[in-house]
């Protein structure tokens, strides 16, 4: 069994720690994978995979899931190869630690979405919750790589102390956008309440409408071109055009957090 | 129009003798770099500035020169560019040559961009190596999985991609125009160069394309490894042996460097076909190739090969 389809039978009644769900599921036999234990959250329970999903076969080195899925925290945690699909809804830590493949959320993830990613390509059709992309509790620094798209909106701290790689959000993102950012490009279509890059020491945060920031802590706005805005704009998807637009004109640049060693940027296409 | 004679008949093309006899070549590592800047004009002084004084491997250590000018269409930041072809003997003496000149000719000219053209394993730094003059103000972005730095120049940022790709290639393809006179063979090489030019993947790095310099191994002098070849000279004629008579008053060579043997053969041919029906019997006596007996390169083009 090297593709699986899960296809949610009943609510669990309970919070379930899913980070089993992994592509580790591609090496194991049919009989291990419905055997596969899910812990409860808070309980010393656990539910085997088969007791909860219809089980059967898919293409090679893909794993679809489907159903409500708000009670399964940790889905796709450490995936490292193969494309992972869900149809719904997920719980928290959906795709921590990820190291490679692709990951498809067609329905909305709640917080710490994507937290220490490290490689691989990850699509979210709905909205996340707070801390996108943030380092796991107690560590120095989040994302380290790979790329996440958000088509709806984001919560609190998206960005949050991320080190590399790419986060696109096309909606709107509650505050403290790329708080404590170390490096990487975050890039928000929507609006961002609240102030943003509090804290930034390097990356880039591009911002498709007008925001707040520490007058203290940014310099002043300067109009400029940069070639890399362009390669940017080149690589983002048709969704995003409006800020492939704005990265092909000339942009706004404001450099900070000054109170963080002011290595970091935010681009604006206008002077606000 | 070349004519496909057996091989106890003489070779002919518009008219003009060709020598069986065979151009020899050498493995050599190349590389190949995008070069753009805001406009034509600062294009063309960073890249005459970066493939200057790279005619030959024996004291420019390098051979460089542009092959081809890039619209803003086939550029990666969408201005007008060039791409660059460089070859060297080792991968070691590519990397040296490459930093050195893309550290004073690109970064120091204004608005200037480099880029890497070519995709392959083995690498040669190109921002790996610049970055170091931010002074920590430089930063750098992976997009669609490559690196790019971007170091704070005085007229905004200068941007260069980590690294370029280096291949396994070919150097010092070649052929000699003999010529009744400086004017004609002076016509017939202007032909083969312009004809050569647009090709892909080639490069022909003595000034103008050619060179009045042909060279045998060694010297009399025990410091040069390499000196005039007196037996192509026509103003030696009489003094030593020949494989010419006096009706030939003056000589240039040709020499192609080429990512692959199949490219060298091909602008070979099309330079050669370019220079003979450029002047005809008229201009040149005959055309023929430079070699040092088959010992010293492994890539032997033999001119009724290349011509058939």
């Amino acid at each position: 069994m090297n593709g699986l389809n899960l296809r949610l039978k009943h609510d669990p009644g309970v919070e379930l720690d899913a980070r089993s769900i992994s592509s580790e599921l591609f090496a194991l036999g049919p009989d291990d994978v419905r055997a596969r234990p899910l812990k409860t959250i808070g309980g010393r329970a656990t539910i085997p995979l088969g007791e909860l999903f219809d089980i059967d076969d898919a293409p090679p080195q893909h794993l679809q899931l489907a159903g409500d899925l708000r009670r399964f925290h940790g889905i796709g945690t450490g995936w490292s190869a193969g494309a992972l699909r869900v149809d719904g809804p997920v719980g928290d830590a959906f795709c921590s630690g990820m190291s490679g493949g692709t990951a498809t959320l067609a329905g909305s993830a709640r917080s710490r979405a994507c937290q220490q990613l490290r490689g691989g390509s990850v699509t979210i059709d709905g909205n996340v919750g707070d801390d996108l992309g943030a380092p796991y509790v107690g560590r120095v620094s989040g994302m380290s790589g790979g790329s996440v798209l958000v088509r709806g909106t984001a919560g609190r701290y998206a960005g949050f102390r991320m080190r590399r790689g790419t986060i696109l959000i096309l909606g709107d993102c509650e505050g403290g956008l790329g708080l404590e950012m170390v490096a990487g490009t975050l890039i928000v279509g929507g609006s961002a309440k609240g102030e943003v890059g509090a804290s930034m020491n390097r990356g880039t945060i591009i911002l498709g409408h007008p925001a707040e920031f520490s007058e203290i802590c940014f310099t002043r706005p300067r109009e400029c071109r940069l070639g890399i805005a362009r390669l940017i704009a080149d690589q983002l998807p048709e969704e995003a055009a409006s800020i492939a637009k704005m990265l092909r004109g000339p942009i706004w640049r404001r450099l900070g957090d000054l109170s963080a060693g002011g290595k970091g940027e935010i681009w604006t296409g206008v002077n606000a | 129009m070349t004519s496909r004679p057996t091989e106890s008949e003489p070779l002919v093309v518009a008219g003009i003798p060709i020598e069986r006899t065979f151009a020899e070549a050498f493995d050599m590592k190349a590389t190949r770099l995008i070069l753009t800047a805001h406009d034509r004009q600062w294009v063309s002084e960073s890249a005459a500035a970066m493939v200057g004084f790279g005619t030959s491997i024996i004291a420019c250590g390098i051979e460089i020169a542009v092959e081809r000018e890039l619209t803003p269409e086939e550029t990666p930041d969408g201005r007008p560019g060039v791409a660059i072809l460089a070859f060297a003997v080792s991968g070691k003496e590519l990397d040296k040559q490459i930093a050195r000149r893309a550290g004073q000719c690109v970064l120091t000219c204004p608005t200037t961009a480099l880029f890497a053209g070519l995709e392959g394993t083995a690498k040669v730094p190109l921002g790996k190596t610049l970055r170091y003059f931010g002074d920590g103000y430089q930063s750098s972005k992976v997009i669609g999985g490559r690196r790019y730095w971007r170091i704070p120049v005085m007229d905004g940022e200068f941007l260069c991609e980590a690294e370029t790709a280096r291949v396994d290639a070919v150097g010092g393809g070649n052929f000699l125009l003999l010529g009744r006179s400086l004017d004609r063979v002076l016509d017939a090489c202007r032909a083969s160069t312009e004809a050569i030019r647009p090709l892909a993947g080639v490069i022909t790095p003595f000034p103008g394309g050619a060179t009045r310099s042909g060279s045998k191994v060694g010297s009399k002098y025990k410091a040069l490894f390499a000196s005039t070849n007196e037996a192509y000279c026509p103003s030696l004629h009489g003094l030593v042996n020949q494989p010419f008579g006096d009706e030939v008053e003056a000589i240039v060579e040709i020499v192609i460097d080429g990512m692959t043997p199949q490219q060298v053969a091909h602008a070979m041919r099309v330079g050669i076909e370019a220079a003979c029906h450029r002047v005809g019997p008229a201009g040149l006596v005959g055309v023929t190739a430079g070699n040092y007996g088959g010992k010293l390169g492994r890539h032997h083009f033999h001119l009724q090969e290349v011509l058939g």
